[in-house]
């Protein structure tokens, strides 16, 4: 195969930054790995604005979608029937995959992509037969029973079985394990691969070199520092909230860092509250948050994928307050890493600023390193993964050699 | 609004504008996608383009979206090069042509603009064109007040056909200029049939609505007098920041303000702030309000590029420009390098106006420079002319608008 191995990333968009943090640090230990490679992210617009892309990789974005609380998809911005924007976007996939041939093609986590947008191209990906696709995963999807109805409704398991290769899971199963958890079935459990944990130290040395580190800026009074992240910041705001009242302990400095979809009345009063306490700061996005949380000593979070792992890597002890969404996803993972000892948990109703208080001022508030206990590998495992894809020791054979019980 | 929030029944306008060096394009699409936004709330508007610069798109209106196609220019100052695929350009172009295509002839428009240049890159708008013009969809074309030498324009523009695309393929040419800065149906010698079809808008800022210069200074924690040196996007401004500093020392009573430009490289902003704090100097990464600033300002240094010659025409400080005269990666990818006319052109222009005084840039030296902010600083301000016009912005709106047929309206008569 002459020329860098071509790759291409597909997010689905529709929620948050997590999907998009996730892909662009894939699309980073993928470029850096030992073949060069050209890899195009496929994204929705706002998310991929937000952020600096690195060597090798450049982006397509798409007309954004938003799926309501109804779980119904719609247009995000557009004016236009929900028909006509899947269609631009699925017209422009279709364009991308025919023209740029990719030799691998890995989707985040809907293996048909967002309302089936994906299924035309796959299947002419399939009669091509120059393409592998792969299914990447992050750990905890959500509640097993809610992960099976939506897996039944969108035929998941059908599209798996004709258009992918592999599944990768960026996690490891002594957190927690899919295969086992949602039940699949033999022939794709042997096609399953566990790539470890993303280690987030790697975005630094990228953030650092395009000098992004916001800390100076801060002007931070000195002394320990006590940071709370909300991943986007949907619905961020009661905890950011509780974080401003709570009561540092003496000498530290407080940041919250809302992200750029808290709904601007959370926001607003979020800031209030922080207004008399000359040593908390507001923030609303960080192109990359590494920075802060690499120099936090105590992080306040929800229970997204994308910021619990980040914290984990740099090893912050960490107060998780997972979101009580109808897919369990959040609250399963804080109650996984608090019974594996690596994070204290609250349910959201007790999170409050005393609660908080109590918490920032516990002397060694996490007992386990998680790197003693769980596979970070997943950046430097990567490479391999898709060396091993595109020749074809993917499956049943690539799960043995790959170590899997 | 229940259900589906979305009828589909407004106009449908697609954008296009083609990834150059710098953020002028990008800028410019945005202010007339917000204004068309605010004219017709009902609109879905698709902006579609190759650059970089995608910050500013946290700038969009709620009611519009943006497809970013792969990058294809690679220019760009020391380590501030834009990601692109390491893949070879036909390979880029080929996947790009393809994914406007797509991207426009699905979204549908009922008016598809298109930014500065008629064919986007390597002509990879021509299908969409053609497509599109079969199925009834009307093509708008923007220029920018000045494109390069009239005799270039002329030769690139024969060489290409664009003179029978815009016979065939475009309704409409707008300028975002003025016939007295250059009257583009002689200098580029249009048919005309398609000379009929230019409408002049004006310049396209939103420099009026600034804040009060009090308020931009304030917040910068600056006093006036000072003198003002922007390099508009950055990417080539060292030259000019750094010629600033050195003639600091020769005017002691002012400090200075540099801003750098958010396409400036880390290396060089590094060594101009290093120069900075030695010197009588603060340097800026960006500035929230440059217009609000410009009009605090004792004296404005600036290059001579769109977006900064437009604030000059409406905020009218004491201003100095030193055009680029070198290529930059502008114009098309590939194209040799030589002299760039654009800016020289607009500089000379705004100088007959009476509004700028202008340094060649081969003649910039810190002697220089001192000297002609010291003549400047002994005049008035230029007055505010009627020679100029604004509102670029509502006036595009406004004539693509126009080209939207109305079948609503038409169905009311018929109830």
């Amino acid at each position: 195969m002459k020329g860098p191995r071509r790759v291409v990333l597909y997010s689905p968009g529709m929620v948050g930054l997590g999907h998009m943090r996730r892909n662009l640090l894939i699309a980073q230990a993928l470029a850096n790995g030992n073949m060069s490679a050209a890899i195009l992210l496929l994204a929705e617009a706002r998310e991929a604005s937000a952020f600096a892309f690195p060597p090798g990789v450049d982006c397509l974005t798409l007309p954004a979608l938003r799926k309501g609380i109804d779980g119904v998809c719609h247009s995000r911005h557009l004016d236009l029937p929900l028909a006509d924007v899947v269609a631009v976007r699925a017209q422009a996939i279709a364009a991308t995959l025919k023209a740029f041939q990719p030799d691998v093609w890995i989707v985040d986590h809907l293996p048909r992509g967002a309302v089936g947008e994906l299924n035309g191209t796959l299947e002419s990906l399939r009669a091509r037969g120059k393409t592998r696709c792969v299914l990447g995963l992050r750990d905890i999807l959500g509640h097993p029973d809610a992960v099976a109805q939506s897996w039944r409704a969108a035929r998941c398991e059908g599209a798996i079985r004709r258009y992918y290769h592999a599944i990768w899971v960026y996690g490891d199963p002594a957190v927690y394990d899919p295969v086992r958890e949602y039940a699949l079935p033999p022939d794709l459990e042997a096609r399953t691969r566990f790539t470890g944990y993303l280690d987030h130290r790697a975005r630094l040395h990228h953030a650092e070199q395009n000098g992004f580190d916001p800390l100076p800026s801060l002007e931070l009074p000195p002394g320990p520092l006590m940071v709370c992240v909300l991943g986007g910041g949907q619905d961020g705001g009661p905890l950011a909230e509780a974080f401003v009242q709570a009561t540092l302990p003496p000498g530290a400095a407080g940041v919250v860092l809302t992200g750029p979809f808290m709904p601007w009345e959370h926001r607003r009063r979020v800031i209030e509250l922080a207004g008399g306490n000359p040593r908390m700061r507001v923030l609303e996005f960080l192109r990359e948050p590494a920075l802060l949380l690499r120099k936090a000593d105590r992080v306040v979070a929800m229970g997204g994928y994308n910021t619990i792992w980040e914290m984990l890597s740099f090893r912050v002890p960490a107060l998780v307050v997972p979101r009580t969404g109808s897919s369990g996803e959040q609250h399963i993972r804080a109650q996984r890493l608090a019974a594996l000892g690596m994070v204290h948990t609250l349910p959201p109703e007790e999170a409050t600023p005393e609660a908080i208080s109590r918490w920032l001022a516990l002397d060694r508030p996490v007992a386990n390193d998680p790197r003693q206990v769980i596979d970070f590998g997943g950046l430097e495992n990567l490479p391999r993964f898709l060396e091993d894809v595109v020749s074809g020791r993917s499956g049943a054979l690539a799960a043995v050699a790959g170590g899997i019980a | 609004m229940i259900g589906s929030p979305y009828s589909g029944d407004g106009p449908r306008i697609a954008v296009f504008t083609h990834d150059t060096f710098g953020l002028g394009h990008v800028r410019r699409c945005l202010r007339i996608i917000r204004r068309l936004a605010e004219d017709a709330p009902d609109a879905a508007i698709l902006f579609i383009t190759g650059s970089p610069a995608v910050q500013p798109l946290r700038d969009l209106p709620p009611t519009a979206d943006l497809v970013k196609i792969p990058t294809l220019v690679r220019t760009g100052a020391k380590g501030s090069r834009p990601p692109h695929l390491p893949l070879a350009m036909d390979d880029v172009s080929r996947l790009r042509r393809s994914l406007v295509r797509k991207a426009v002839l699905g979204f549908r428009p009922h008016v598809f603009l298109v930014d500065n240049f008629p064919l986007g890159s390597r002509e990879e708008l021509r299908p969409t064109l053609e497509e599109l013009h079969d199925k009834g969809g009307r093509a708008v074309l923007g220029l920018r007040d000045i494109l390069d030498a009239p005799e270039v324009v002329r030769e690139s523009w024969k060489r290409q056909g664009i003179y029978q695309v815009l016979a065939t393929l475009y309704a409409r040419v707008l300028v975002y200029g003025f016939p007295a800065i250059l009257d583009v149906a002689s200098a580029y010698g249009l048919s005309p049939n398609v000379a009929e079809k230019v409408r002049y808008c004006g310049y396209v800022t939103e420099a009026y609505r600034r804040t009060s210069p009090e308020a931009a200074f304030r917040s910068l924690g600056i006093e006036p007098p000072f003198l003002l040196v922007t390099g508009g996007g950055g990417g080539d401004a060292f030259p000019l920041l750094s010629a600033a500093l050195d003639a600091l020392p020769r005017i002691p009573d002012l400090p200075a303000v540099l801003v750098a430009g958010p396409l400036m490289g880390p290396a060089d902003r590094e060594v101009l702030r290093a120069r900075a704090v030695e010197g009588n100097a603060t340097l800026l990464d960006e500035v929230g309000d440059l217009p609000a600033l410009m009009d605090a300002a004792e004296v404005v240094v600036a290059m001579g590029g769109y977006n900064v010659a437009a604030e000059i025409a409406a905020v009218r400080p004491r201003a100095i420009l030193v055009p680029r005269t070198w290529r930059f990666g502008e114009h098309h990818v590939g194209e040799a390098a030589g002299v760039e006319w654009e800016q020289i052109l607009r500089a000379r222009a705004f100088e007959r106006l009476g509004l700028v005084h202008v340094i060649p840039p081969s003649e910039l030296s810190p002697e220089r420079l001192a000297e002609a902010v010291a003549t400047l600083r002994s005049r008035p301000r230029p007055a505010p002319s009627t020679e100029f016009v604004l509102g670029g912005i509502e006036r595009a709106a406004a004539e693509i608008l126009s080209l939207v047929p109305l079948p609503r309206e038409a169905s009311h008569v018929v109830s």
